[in-house]
């Protein structure tokens, strides 16, 4: 195998037409995509009670689920720190692999600090709270 | 928890302000008491707000996403401030305020206030004991409640009447 051949296998896959099994999945998980937007729209005009969570448990679904993506996403990075620990040749693709699930993992774990508020729409509030913290009443918040 | 709308006033109330409230939900899992209730679902959302002012006409009723606890009657002492401070005085008199949970159950709560408002009256006539929440933890609550001790325990009886001479 010369290193054309490689270089004609490799490049085929994007400059050629995407194969028909390619459309049919990427249907399906577009339509499991739409099925994500539907639910978080349900899910913020709805309120958090959908998950089904009451008083005096504050946190359910919401931080089970975001602990079990947080730790896919470990997963993927542990799988290359070892292979590059243990000095692995054949470790490239498998890389590359399991950090795109890391990647995709921490995507569907970062909705959670965002939505699983009671009122997302009012989530700025977390970028001004600083000037808040000493203006209005001083240190004496028991949880800052 | 993350943007502050829970924090404890210099009077030593915690103060909750609703409109500021996110829906973290993380002062609720730290209450050590527990009290604090949050609004999963709009259960009013078929409430007319004109119903809502009619049944609370002081207190604003909270939307769904929203974090609260007993105030222990902020408005009621607000409101006692208030008229204090148009009499001129600083401090509030004795049985100024009295909490709502007072009012319909006098002899079973009260609490011990802070720079502006005085002692109850209630401690003054209290008959028994007084229970307060949580005191093994060495939380020294300000919330304590009357109790009605029925057949004590004879070796109490002395401890208790050193207490509430």
């Amino acid at each position: 195998m010369t290193y054309a051949d490689v270089s004609e296998k490799v490049s085929a896959i994007t400059e050629n037409k995407p194969p028909k099994q390619w459309y049919y999945a990427i249907a399906v998980t577009s339509l499991m995509t739409l099925m994500l937007f539907g639910c978080l729209t349900y899910l913020v005009t709805t309120g958090i009670g959908v998950w089904g969570n009451n008083n005096p448990v504050g946190w359910g679904w919401d931080i089970t689920n975001f602990v079990w993506w947080i730790g896919i996403g470990h997963a993927g990075t542990l799988i290359s720190a070892i292979l590059f620990l243990f000095r692995q040749k054949w470790r490239t693709s498998i890389n590359r692999a399991a950090e795109a699930m890391t990647l995709f993992a921490v995507a569907s774990a970062g909705i959670y600090p965002l939505f699983h508020t009671g009122r997302p729409w009012r989530a700025i509030y977390w970028l001004f709270r600083c000037r808040i913290r000493t203006c209005t009443s001083g240190r004496t918040s028991a949880v800052l | 928890m993350p943007v502050a709308a829970t924090s404890h006033s210099p009077e030593g109330l915690n103060d909750m302000a609703y409109n500021r409230c996110v829906g973290t939900r993380y002062c609720l899992n730290n209450c050590p008491y527990k009290v604090r209730r949050f609004n999963f679902l709009a259960w009013n959302k078929d409430v007319p707000e004109v119903r809502k002012l009619v049944f609370n006409p002081d207190v604003t009723v909270r939307m769904r996403g929203v974090m609260e606890k007993c105030t222990y009657c902020v408005q009621r002492i607000e409101r006692g401030k208030i008229a204090a401070n148009a009499d001129g005085r600083r401090l509030l008199r004795e049985g100024e305020v009295v909490s709502a949970a007072s009012r319909s159950a006098p002899p079973t709560r009260s609490f011990s206030e802070t720079s502006t408002t005085p002692k109850p009256r209630v401690e003054a006539e209290e008959t028994g004991p007084r229970l307060r929440t949580a005191w093994r933890i060495e939380h020294s609550p300000r919330t304590t409640y009357l109790a009605r001790l029925r057949n004590p325990n004879p070796a109490l009886e002395p401890a208790a009447e050193k207490e509430n001479p």
